[in-house]
């Protein structure tokens, strides 16, 4: 975590953008998809959660730390270890959902196989990820 | 399990067992020249609520930023901070 980083609102445009733009392209493709399958009520359904969200967090952006943090607003290095830490235990959560919901489809008998991928996937990415950060640290 | 794992990773008294507590003279240091939290993150780049949790004890700096904090205040880094 360098000094060079922590420049007062560190956060370009496009990084304090990211989200809420994100959210709504989100929202739109989310409908679009829904069109096309002939569900435009789950599509608006969804589109009001994503461009509600985003709502939301530009709304609290400007009221605390916390709007800041999720908005993708300007940080530093503590901001930068908050968001790492809640990477980490969200990634625990999923990790855990994974497994048991695997271990409950084959208790089940029912297909297992997207539960089998994610999980691959997350565990080839976590075993990446402890070679290549043990290297530079 | 799950929740005892999940607690184990916000738990700050235990990332303090790998880091001991460290106090500072940041907030006296500070004060004594009039400045506001909000004016002291700007000067070294972070927010008011970093420079808090820094003189509340609940952020320890990195090495970089406890520097740059000791050469704002015209002090060495062991003389601002105190490692129990």
């Amino acid at each position: 975590m360098s000094t060079e980083n922590e420049r007062p609102g560190r956060s370009g445009v496009y990084e304090s953008w990211a989200v809420p733009v994100v959210g709504v392209v989100l929202g739109v493709v989310m409908l679009a998809i829904q069109v096309s399958r002939d569900d435009v009520g789950l599509g608006l359904v969804l589109l009001a959660v994503m461009w509600g969200y985003v709502a939301i967090v530009l709304l609290l952006r400007r009221r605390g730390e916390i709007g800041e943090l999720l908005a993708g607003g300007p940080t530093d290095e503590r901001r930068d270890a908050i968001q790492l830490r809640a990477l980490a235990v969200t990634g625990q959560v999923l990790i855990v959902v994974l497994v048991v919901g695997f271990m409950v489809q084959m208790v089940r008998g029912a297909d297992t196989q997207p539960w089998t991928w994610l999980g691959a996937l997350g565990g080839a990415t976590y075993l990446l990820s402890v070679v290549a950060i043990r290297s530079r640290s | 399990m799950v929740m005892r794992r999940m607690t184990r990773t916000l738990d700050i008294g235990r990332w303090k067992a790998y880091f001991p507590y460290v106090d500072n003279d940041v907030r006296r240091l500070r004060t004594e020249r009039g400045m506001s939290q909000a004016g002291l993150g700007a000067a070294l780049g972070v927010s008011r609520q970093t420079v808090n949790a820094i003189e509340a004890g609940r952020y320890d700096p990195s090495l970089p930023l406890a520097i740059k904090l000791a050469r704002y205040f015209g002090r060495a880094v062991e003389e601002m901070f105190h490692v129990d």
